[in-house]
Protein backbone atom coordinates (compact mmCIF):
# COMPACT_ATOMS: atom_id res chain seq x y z
CA UNK A 1 0.00 0.00 0.00
CA UNK A 2 2.90 2.34 0.82
CA UNK A 3 4.29 1.65 -2.63
CA UNK A 4 0.93 2.50 -4.16
CA UNK A 5 0.87 5.81 -2.37
CA UNK A 6 4.45 6.53 -3.47
CA UNK A 7 3.51 5.78 -7.07
CA UNK A 8 0.52 8.03 -6.82
CA UNK A 9 2.62 10.86 -5.41
CA UNK A 10 5.28 10.48 -8.09
CA UNK A 11 2.58 10.42 -10.74
CA UNK A 12 1.04 13.57 -9.30
CA UNK A 13 4.43 15.32 -9.35
CA UNK A 14 4.97 14.38 -12.98
CA UNK A 15 1.49 15.58 -13.68
CA UNK A 16 2.15 18.99 -12.13
CA UNK A 17 5.48 19.35 -13.90
CA UNK A 18 3.98 18.64 -17.31
CA UNK A 19 1.04 20.95 -16.84
CA UNK A 20 3.25 23.67 -15.40
CA UNK A 21 5.58 23.64 -18.36
CA UNK A 22 2.74 23.49 -20.80
CA UNK A 23 0.31 26.02 -19.41
CA UNK A 24 1.50 28.16 -16.51
CA UNK A 25 3.08 30.86 -18.70
CA UNK A 26 -0.03 31.02 -20.82
CA UNK A 27 -2.03 31.68 -17.66
CA UNK A 28 0.47 34.32 -16.61
CA UNK A 29 0.24 36.13 -19.96
CA UNK A 30 -3.54 36.04 -19.93
CA UNK A 31 -3.53 37.59 -16.47
CA UNK A 32 -0.90 40.09 -17.54
CA UNK A 33 -3.00 41.04 -20.57
CA UNK A 34 -5.66 42.20 -18.16
CA UNK A 35 -3.61 43.55 -15.27
CA UNK A 36 -0.32 44.66 -16.87
CA UNK A 37 1.33 44.13 -13.57
CA UNK A 38 3.78 41.28 -13.30
CA UNK A 39 3.40 40.37 -9.64
CA UNK A 40 -0.38 40.65 -9.73
CA UNK A 41 -0.48 38.56 -12.89
CA UNK A 42 1.69 35.89 -11.28
CA UNK A 43 -0.57 35.71 -8.25
CA UNK A 44 -3.70 35.39 -10.36
CA UNK A 45 -2.06 32.82 -12.63
CA UNK A 46 -0.94 30.63 -9.77
CA UNK A 47 -4.34 30.73 -8.15
CA UNK A 48 -6.02 29.87 -11.45
CA UNK A 49 -3.53 27.08 -12.05
CA UNK A 50 -4.12 25.58 -8.61
CA UNK A 51 -7.86 25.59 -9.19
CA UNK A 52 -7.54 24.15 -12.67
CA UNK A 53 -5.12 21.51 -11.40
CA UNK A 54 -7.59 20.41 -8.75
CA UNK A 55 -10.08 19.79 -11.54
CA UNK A 56 -7.69 18.19 -13.98
CA UNK A 57 -9.42 14.79 -13.95
CA UNK A 58 -12.68 16.28 -15.08
CA UNK A 59 -11.02 17.89 -18.10
CA UNK A 60 -10.68 15.41 -20.88
CA UNK A 61 -7.40 16.45 -22.52
CA UNK A 62 -4.63 19.02 -22.76
CA UNK A 63 -6.68 21.44 -24.85
CA UNK A 64 -9.59 21.30 -22.44
CA UNK A 65 -7.25 21.96 -19.54
CA UNK A 66 -5.65 24.94 -21.27
CA UNK A 67 -8.99 26.34 -22.38
CA UNK A 68 -10.43 26.02 -18.92
CA UNK A 69 -7.31 27.53 -17.40
CA UNK A 70 -7.43 30.50 -19.78
CA UNK A 71 -11.07 31.24 -19.09
CA UNK A 72 -10.60 30.86 -15.34
CA UNK A 73 -7.52 33.07 -15.38
CA UNK A 74 -9.31 35.68 -17.43
CA UNK A 75 -12.22 35.75 -15.02
CA UNK A 76 -10.00 35.95 -11.94
CA UNK A 77 -7.91 38.70 -13.51
CA UNK A 78 -10.96 40.74 -14.47
CA UNK A 79 -12.34 40.33 -10.96
CA UNK A 80 -9.06 41.44 -9.50
CA UNK A 81 -8.82 44.41 -11.80
CA UNK A 82 -12.31 45.53 -10.89
CA UNK A 83 -11.72 45.01 -7.18
CA UNK A 84 -8.36 46.71 -7.16
CA UNK A 85 -8.63 50.00 -8.94
CA UNK A 86 -5.89 51.40 -6.78
CA UNK A 87 -3.07 49.53 -8.35
CA UNK A 88 0.05 51.52 -7.71
CA UNK A 89 1.75 51.13 -10.97
CA UNK A 90 1.52 49.59 -14.34
CA UNK A 91 4.43 48.07 -15.99
CA UNK A 92 5.33 49.47 -19.30
CA UNK A 93 6.14 46.91 -21.86
CA UNK A 94 9.85 46.50 -22.27
CA UNK A 95 10.47 46.66 -25.97
CA UNK A 96 13.40 45.31 -27.82
CA UNK A 97 13.34 48.23 -30.23
CA UNK A 98 16.55 50.01 -31.13
CA UNK A 99 17.30 52.96 -28.91
CA UNK A 100 14.91 55.77 -29.70
CA UNK A 101 15.34 59.36 -28.84
CA UNK A 102 13.40 60.57 -25.84
CA UNK A 103 10.66 62.21 -27.91
CA UNK A 104 9.93 59.04 -29.81
CA UNK A 105 9.98 57.08 -26.59
CA UNK A 106 7.54 59.45 -24.92
CA UNK A 107 5.20 59.30 -27.91
CA UNK A 108 5.37 55.52 -27.94
CA UNK A 109 4.64 55.31 -24.24
CA UNK A 110 1.70 57.64 -24.62
CA UNK A 111 0.40 55.54 -27.47
CA UNK A 112 0.81 52.40 -25.43
CA UNK A 113 -0.96 53.89 -22.46
CA UNK A 114 -3.87 55.02 -24.60
CA UNK A 115 -3.98 51.66 -26.30
CA UNK A 116 -4.35 49.75 -23.05
CA UNK A 117 -6.89 52.25 -21.84
CA UNK A 118 -8.86 51.60 -25.03
CA UNK A 119 -8.45 47.84 -24.57
CA UNK A 120 -9.79 48.12 -21.01
CA UNK A 121 -12.83 49.97 -22.29
CA UNK A 122 -13.75 47.21 -24.72
CA UNK A 123 -16.59 44.89 -23.76
CA UNK A 124 -15.30 41.70 -22.17
CA UNK A 125 -15.98 39.50 -25.19
CA UNK A 126 -14.02 41.74 -27.56
CA UNK A 127 -11.25 42.30 -25.06
CA UNK A 128 -10.58 38.60 -24.49
CA UNK A 129 -10.39 37.95 -28.21
CA UNK A 130 -7.98 40.79 -28.99
CA UNK A 131 -5.70 40.00 -26.05
CA UNK A 132 -5.53 36.27 -26.75
CA UNK A 133 -4.95 36.90 -30.45
CA UNK A 134 -1.98 39.10 -29.65
CA UNK A 135 -0.52 36.43 -27.40
CA UNK A 136 1.88 33.64 -28.35
CA UNK A 137 0.93 33.88 -32.01
CA UNK A 138 -2.55 32.49 -31.44
CA UNK A 139 -4.56 32.26 -34.61
CA UNK A 140 -8.34 32.34 -34.91
CA UNK A 141 -8.59 28.59 -34.40
CA UNK A 142 -6.57 28.59 -31.18
CA UNK A 143 -8.57 31.49 -29.78
CA UNK A 144 -11.83 29.79 -30.69
CA UNK A 145 -10.72 26.66 -28.82
CA UNK A 146 -9.48 28.58 -25.79
CA UNK A 147 -12.66 30.61 -25.49
CA UNK A 148 -14.98 27.88 -26.71
CA UNK A 149 -16.40 30.10 -29.43
CA UNK A 150 -17.07 29.43 -33.11
CA UNK A 151 -14.28 30.61 -35.37
CA UNK A 152 -16.67 32.95 -37.18
CA UNK A 153 -17.50 34.67 -33.90
CA UNK A 154 -13.82 35.05 -33.09
CA UNK A 155 -13.13 36.59 -36.50
CA UNK A 156 -15.99 38.99 -36.21
CA UNK A 157 -15.10 40.02 -32.65
CA UNK A 158 -11.48 40.45 -33.59
CA UNK A 159 -12.41 42.70 -36.46
CA UNK A 160 -14.76 44.78 -34.31
CA UNK A 161 -12.18 45.08 -31.54
CA UNK A 162 -9.43 46.25 -33.90
CA UNK A 163 -11.78 48.72 -35.48
CA UNK A 164 -12.73 50.20 -32.12
CA UNK A 165 -9.12 50.43 -31.01
CA UNK A 166 -8.20 52.14 -34.26
CA UNK A 167 -11.01 54.66 -33.76
CA UNK A 168 -9.74 55.50 -30.30
CA UNK A 169 -6.11 55.83 -31.33
CA UNK A 170 -6.52 57.54 -34.67
CA UNK A 171 -6.77 60.96 -33.07
CA UNK A 172 -3.61 60.37 -31.11
CA UNK A 173 -1.68 59.42 -34.24
CA UNK A 174 -3.02 62.42 -36.11
CA UNK A 175 -2.21 64.76 -33.18
CA UNK A 176 1.31 63.44 -32.98
CA UNK A 177 1.85 64.02 -36.68
CA UNK A 178 0.55 67.59 -36.60
CA UNK A 179 2.70 68.54 -33.56
CA UNK B 1 -16.14 65.39 -50.38
CA UNK B 2 -16.76 62.37 -52.53
CA UNK B 3 -14.04 60.50 -50.62
CA UNK B 4 -16.10 60.49 -47.40
CA UNK B 5 -18.53 57.92 -48.72
CA UNK B 6 -15.67 55.44 -49.09
CA UNK B 7 -14.30 55.94 -45.59
CA UNK B 8 -15.98 52.96 -43.91
CA UNK B 9 -15.02 50.63 -46.73
CA UNK B 10 -11.48 51.95 -46.66
CA UNK B 11 -11.11 51.30 -42.93
CA UNK B 12 -12.55 47.81 -43.30
CA UNK B 13 -10.05 47.18 -46.05
CA UNK B 14 -7.18 48.46 -43.91
CA UNK B 15 -8.21 45.96 -41.22
CA UNK B 16 -7.99 43.10 -43.67
CA UNK B 17 -11.37 42.87 -45.37
CA UNK B 18 -11.29 42.69 -49.16
CA UNK B 19 -12.35 45.99 -50.77
CA UNK B 20 -15.73 46.29 -52.43
CA UNK B 21 -15.71 47.00 -56.14
CA UNK B 22 -16.49 50.70 -55.72
CA UNK B 23 -13.84 51.16 -52.99
CA UNK B 24 -11.27 49.42 -55.19
CA UNK B 25 -12.22 51.64 -58.14
CA UNK B 26 -12.01 54.76 -56.00
CA UNK B 27 -8.63 53.83 -54.57
CA UNK B 28 -7.20 53.33 -58.03
CA UNK B 29 -8.05 56.90 -58.88
CA UNK B 30 -7.56 58.74 -55.55
CA UNK B 31 -4.04 59.30 -54.19
CA UNK B 32 -5.33 60.86 -50.95
CA UNK B 33 -7.39 57.79 -50.12
CA UNK B 34 -4.47 55.51 -50.95
CA UNK B 35 -2.38 57.52 -48.47
CA UNK B 36 -5.18 57.25 -45.95
CA UNK B 37 -5.35 53.50 -46.50
CA UNK B 38 -1.61 53.25 -45.83
CA UNK B 39 -1.98 55.29 -42.65
CA UNK B 40 -4.84 53.09 -41.44
CA UNK B 41 -2.81 49.99 -42.16
CA UNK B 42 0.14 51.39 -40.22
CA UNK B 43 -2.16 52.19 -37.31
CA UNK B 44 -3.58 48.66 -37.31
CA UNK B 45 -0.07 47.23 -37.48
CA UNK B 46 1.07 49.50 -34.62
CA UNK B 47 -1.82 48.32 -32.47
CA UNK B 48 -1.09 44.68 -33.18
CA UNK B 49 2.62 45.24 -32.63
CA UNK B 50 2.18 47.03 -29.34
CA UNK B 51 -0.17 44.40 -28.00
CA UNK B 52 2.02 41.55 -29.14
CA UNK B 53 5.16 43.12 -27.69
CA UNK B 54 3.52 43.92 -24.38
CA UNK B 55 2.21 40.39 -24.04
CA UNK B 56 5.55 38.80 -24.77
CA UNK B 57 6.38 39.46 -21.15
CA UNK B 58 7.81 36.68 -19.01
CA UNK B 59 7.10 36.05 -15.36
CA UNK B 60 9.87 36.57 -12.83
CA UNK B 61 12.41 33.86 -12.21
CA UNK B 62 11.12 30.99 -10.12
CA UNK B 63 7.53 31.44 -11.26
CA UNK B 64 6.90 27.78 -11.94
CA UNK B 65 8.33 26.79 -8.59
CA UNK B 66 6.06 29.32 -6.88
CA UNK B 67 3.05 27.91 -8.72
CA UNK B 68 4.09 24.41 -7.72
CA UNK B 69 4.30 25.46 -4.07
CA UNK B 70 0.93 27.17 -4.32
CA UNK B 71 -0.65 24.03 -5.75
CA UNK B 72 0.82 21.95 -2.92
CA UNK B 73 -0.32 24.47 -0.34
CA UNK B 74 -3.80 24.40 -1.80
CA UNK B 75 -3.72 20.62 -1.55
CA UNK B 76 -2.65 20.84 2.09
CA UNK B 77 -5.43 23.30 2.88
CA UNK B 78 -7.90 20.68 1.70
CA UNK B 79 -6.19 17.32 2.24
CA UNK B 80 -7.68 14.55 0.24
CA UNK B 81 -8.44 12.38 3.23
CA UNK B 82 -10.45 15.17 4.80
CA UNK B 83 -12.04 16.19 1.55
CA UNK B 84 -13.18 12.69 0.79
CA UNK B 85 -13.87 11.51 4.25
CA UNK B 86 -17.34 13.03 4.33
CA UNK B 87 -18.16 11.70 0.92
CA UNK B 88 -16.77 8.29 1.68
CA UNK B 89 -18.31 8.00 5.07
CA UNK B 90 -21.67 9.20 3.84
CA UNK B 91 -21.48 6.79 0.96
CA UNK B 92 -20.62 3.90 3.23
CA UNK B 93 -23.39 4.71 5.67
CA UNK B 94 -26.01 5.19 2.98
CA UNK B 95 -24.88 2.04 1.24
CA UNK B 96 -24.98 0.01 4.40
CA UNK B 97 -28.31 1.22 5.63
CA UNK B 98 -29.96 1.13 2.28
CA UNK B 99 -28.78 -2.42 1.70
CA UNK B 100 -29.74 -3.56 5.14
CA UNK B 101 -33.21 -2.13 5.14
CA UNK B 102 -33.80 -2.15 1.43
CA UNK B 103 -37.38 -3.07 0.73
CA UNK B 104 -37.99 -6.23 -1.21
CA UNK B 105 -39.33 -5.96 -4.70
CA UNK B 106 -42.89 -6.65 -3.59
CA UNK B 107 -43.05 -3.82 -1.05
CA UNK B 108 -40.91 -1.24 -2.91
CA UNK B 109 -42.88 1.97 -2.97
CA UNK B 110 -45.74 0.67 -0.88
CA UNK B 111 -46.82 2.62 2.18
CA UNK B 112 -45.13 1.47 5.34
CA UNK B 113 -47.48 -0.29 7.68
CA UNK B 114 -47.55 0.78 11.28
CA UNK B 115 -48.37 -2.55 12.85
CA UNK B 116 -46.03 -5.09 11.29
CA UNK B 117 -43.53 -3.20 9.23
CA UNK B 118 -41.95 -5.40 6.60
CA UNK B 119 -39.21 -2.96 5.83
CA UNK B 120 -38.02 0.47 6.74
CA UNK B 121 -37.77 2.67 3.71
CA UNK B 122 -35.05 5.22 3.83
CA UNK B 123 -35.54 8.84 2.87
CA UNK B 124 -33.73 10.93 5.47
CA UNK B 125 -30.07 11.71 4.94
CA UNK B 126 -27.73 10.22 7.50
CA UNK B 127 -26.66 12.63 10.21
CA UNK B 128 -23.45 10.96 11.33
CA UNK B 129 -21.39 7.88 10.81
CA UNK B 130 -21.29 4.78 12.98
CA UNK B 131 -18.31 2.52 13.52
CA UNK B 132 -20.67 -0.27 12.82
CA UNK B 133 -24.26 -0.36 11.84
CA UNK B 134 -26.17 -1.00 15.01
CA UNK B 135 -29.39 -0.93 13.04
CA UNK B 136 -28.43 -4.22 11.50
CA UNK B 137 -27.64 -5.88 14.77
CA UNK B 138 -30.63 -4.75 16.73
CA UNK B 139 -33.53 -3.91 14.57
CA UNK B 140 -33.58 -6.02 11.46
CA UNK B 141 -34.41 -9.19 13.31
CA UNK B 142 -37.40 -7.48 14.80
CA UNK B 143 -38.45 -5.87 11.60
CA UNK B 144 -38.17 -8.99 9.52
CA UNK B 145 -38.66 -11.91 11.82
CA UNK B 146 -39.49 -14.28 8.99
CA UNK B 147 -36.50 -13.55 6.77
CA UNK B 148 -33.92 -11.55 8.66
CA UNK B 149 -31.85 -9.32 6.42
CA UNK B 150 -28.70 -10.46 8.18
CA UNK B 151 -29.10 -13.87 6.71
CA UNK B 152 -28.93 -12.46 3.20
CA UNK B 153 -26.11 -10.06 3.93
CA UNK B 154 -22.44 -10.63 4.37
CA UNK B 155 -19.70 -8.56 5.92
CA UNK B 156 -17.83 -6.65 3.27
CA UNK B 157 -14.18 -5.73 3.40
CA UNK B 158 -14.53 -2.47 1.51
CA UNK B 159 -15.41 -0.25 4.44
CA UNK B 160 -16.15 -0.26 8.07
CA UNK B 161 -18.69 -2.86 9.00
CA UNK B 162 -20.73 -2.24 5.95
CA UNK B 163 -23.06 -5.10 5.27
CA UNK B 164 -23.39 -5.84 1.63
CA UNK B 165 -25.75 -8.25 0.01
CA UNK B 166 -23.95 -11.04 -1.87
CA UNK B 167 -25.16 -9.85 -5.22
CA UNK B 168 -23.78 -6.35 -4.50
CA UNK B 169 -20.28 -7.42 -3.55
CA UNK B 170 -18.88 -7.43 -7.03
CA UNK B 171 -20.12 -3.91 -7.74
CA UNK B 172 -18.74 -2.60 -4.46
CA UNK B 173 -15.39 -4.22 -5.13
CA UNK B 174 -15.31 -2.63 -8.58
CA UNK B 175 -16.05 0.75 -7.02
CA UNK B 176 -13.25 0.24 -4.52
CA UNK B 177 -10.74 -0.68 -7.21
CA UNK B 178 -11.86 2.26 -9.32
CA UNK B 179 -11.33 4.69 -6.46
CA UNK B 180 -7.95 3.21 -5.62
CA UNK B 181 -6.78 3.49 -9.20
CA UNK B 182 -7.29 7.24 -9.29
CA UNK B 183 -4.67 9.48 -7.72
CA UNK B 184 -7.30 11.89 -6.50
CA UNK B 185 -9.05 9.25 -4.43
CA UNK B 186 -6.31 6.74 -3.73
CA UNK B 187 -5.27 8.39 -0.51
CA UNK B 188 -8.85 8.57 0.54
CA UNK B 189 -9.33 4.86 0.10
CA UNK B 190 -6.19 4.21 2.11
CA UNK B 191 -6.87 6.78 4.76
CA UNK B 192 -10.55 6.19 5.01
CA UNK B 193 -10.06 2.56 5.88
CA UNK B 194 -7.93 3.58 8.81
CA UNK B 195 -9.53 6.75 10.00
CA UNK B 196 -13.27 6.73 9.61
CA UNK B 197 -14.89 7.08 12.96
CA UNK B 198 -18.58 7.11 13.40
CA UNK B 199 -20.92 8.39 15.98
CA UNK B 200 -22.85 5.36 17.04
CA UNK B 201 -25.40 7.27 19.07
CA UNK B 202 -26.66 9.14 16.08
CA UNK B 203 -27.60 5.90 14.42
CA UNK B 204 -29.25 4.18 17.30
CA UNK B 205 -32.87 3.51 16.56
CA UNK B 206 -35.42 4.63 19.08
CA UNK B 207 -36.10 2.03 21.76
CA UNK B 208 -38.82 -0.44 21.06
CA UNK B 209 -40.85 -2.75 23.19
CA UNK B 210 -41.77 -6.35 22.88
CA UNK B 211 -45.13 -7.44 21.54
CA UNK B 212 -46.55 -9.67 24.33
CA UNK B 213 -48.51 -11.82 21.91
CA UNK B 214 -45.64 -12.66 19.56
CA UNK B 215 -42.65 -11.93 21.71
CA UNK B 216 -41.19 -9.86 18.88
CA UNK B 217 -40.00 -6.30 19.26
CA UNK B 218 -42.42 -3.57 18.28
CA UNK B 219 -41.15 -0.59 16.44
CA UNK B 220 -42.76 2.80 16.18
CA UNK B 221 -42.26 3.26 12.49
CA UNK B 222 -43.02 6.97 12.60
CA UNK B 223 -39.90 7.52 14.70
CA UNK B 224 -37.57 5.56 12.51
CA UNK B 225 -35.09 7.67 10.58
CA UNK B 226 -35.79 7.39 6.88
CA UNK B 227 -32.93 6.98 4.49
CA UNK B 228 -32.65 7.57 0.83
CA UNK B 229 -32.01 4.36 -1.07
CA UNK B 230 -31.47 5.69 -4.60
CA UNK B 231 -27.69 6.27 -4.40
CA UNK B 232 -27.24 2.56 -3.90
CA UNK B 233 -28.98 1.86 -7.16
CA UNK B 234 -26.53 4.08 -9.01
CA UNK B 235 -23.56 2.45 -7.29
CA UNK B 236 -24.59 -1.07 -8.04
CA UNK B 237 -25.01 -0.23 -11.69
CA UNK B 238 -21.53 1.21 -11.80
CA UNK B 239 -22.42 4.88 -12.24
CA UNK B 240 -22.64 7.92 -10.06
CA UNK B 241 -18.99 8.35 -9.03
Amino acid sequence: MAEDVGDVQREAETDIATLLTDSSRLAFRVAYGVLRHREDAEEVAQEAFARAYARRFTLRDRESFRAWLVRLTWRLAIDRQRADRRRLRREQAVTAEPAADSEDLAARRQMEERLWQAVDELPDGLRAVIVLSAMEGHGVREVSVLLDLPEGTVKSRLHTARKRLAEKLRCLVNDTKTD
Amino acid sequence: MSCERYEDGLIEHALGAPPSADVAAHLSSCAACRARLDAERRLAADIDGLLTTALRVEPRDGFEERVRRHVRAADRRAPRAVRWIGVGAGLAAVLAIALLVRPRSDDRGAPVATSTPAAVRATEAPRALPTSIPVAATSTAGLRPATPVRRAATRATVAHDVLVAPDELEAVERLRQYLRARPSTASWTHDAEARLEFDRAAYELPPFTEDPSTGLPQLEVADVPRYEAEPVTSLTTGGGV
